[in-house]
């Protein structure tokens, strides 16, 4: 067991077997290789990615299905040393407060091997939005803009 | 914007010769470049760039009070298909 200083748990415990552990640099934080996972809140969609060793770096993330069906990420866009498309986890990065319209990071998912524990950020070559809305108003269409995520 | 075009093996020159870009080879929608720059230039791909600053925001933007009204109520309730993958 661990403990832990996170930016919205206080001090917590977390089990050595439930780091996530960065292989493929989450860009821009090079030095950031251990994470975990932690609730929002219960029924809350949204996770916190918070990291081991910078107590007040915390990400929040989503899995994208639940905001964007048709998401496609294609298996050659991802190391093979992560497994088999069904072994993954894949989460987007959301931005969400500073007055930003509440937005999640197709372009770029994180992607884990359940397994393993083991992943990193990859950048798509399809031409996902880095910031697609979140969660549209009721009655709004929750397809992606035209030049997004049709499949070459 | 500036619009040039260059053939294969054809060049520019920035800052007096200080930065030479080479057209390598086209094949299809893809162009290889070659880049001549001193070590002090920071050349990056513009898709790690965008997604490092998307990072940034990220990791600074959160609102937790935001958050919480982004309630599963609001949630599109779509069936979820496991991801595909080719």
């Amino acid at each position: 067991m661990l403990t832990i200083d996170t930016r919205y748990h206080g001090r917590i415990t977390v089990d050595e077997q439930d780091i996530l552990t960065v292989d493929y640099e989450i860009l821009g934080f090079a030095q950031e290789r251990r994470f975990v996972l932690l609730p929002h809140q219960p029924d809350s969609p949204f996770l916190y990615l918070q990291s081991v060793s910078t107590p007040t770096l915390a990400f929040v993330c989503i899995d994208p299905l639940l905001n964007f069906p048709e998401y496609q990420l294609p298996e050659d866009e991802v190391p093979a040393a992560l497994g088999a498309a069904s072994e993954w986890a894949v989460l987007c990065l959301c931005t969400i407060g500073n007055g930003h319209t509440p937005s999640m990071n197709l372009r770029s998912p994180l992607v884990f091997n359940r397994r393993t524990r083991r992943g990193g950020q990859f950048v798509l070559s399809l031409p996902y939005p880095v910031q697609y809305p979140l969660f549209p108003p009721e009655g709004t269409s929750s397809e992606a803009p035209s030049h997004a995520g049709t499949h070459p | 914007m500036l619009v040039l075009t260059r053939k294969t093996n054809e060049a520019l020159q920035l800052q007096e010769g200080t930065i030479r870009i080479v057209v390598l080879s086209i094949q299809g929608d893809q162009v290889k470049l070659g880049i001549d720059a001193p070590r002090d230039v920071s050349i990056m791909r513009e898709e790690i760039v965008l997604a490092a600053s998307q990072n940034q925001e990220a990791a600074e933007s959160i609102s937790p009070h935001e958050l919480s009204t982004l309630t599963p109520a609001k949630v599109n309730p779509s069936p979820r298909p496991t991801p595909k993958s080719r």
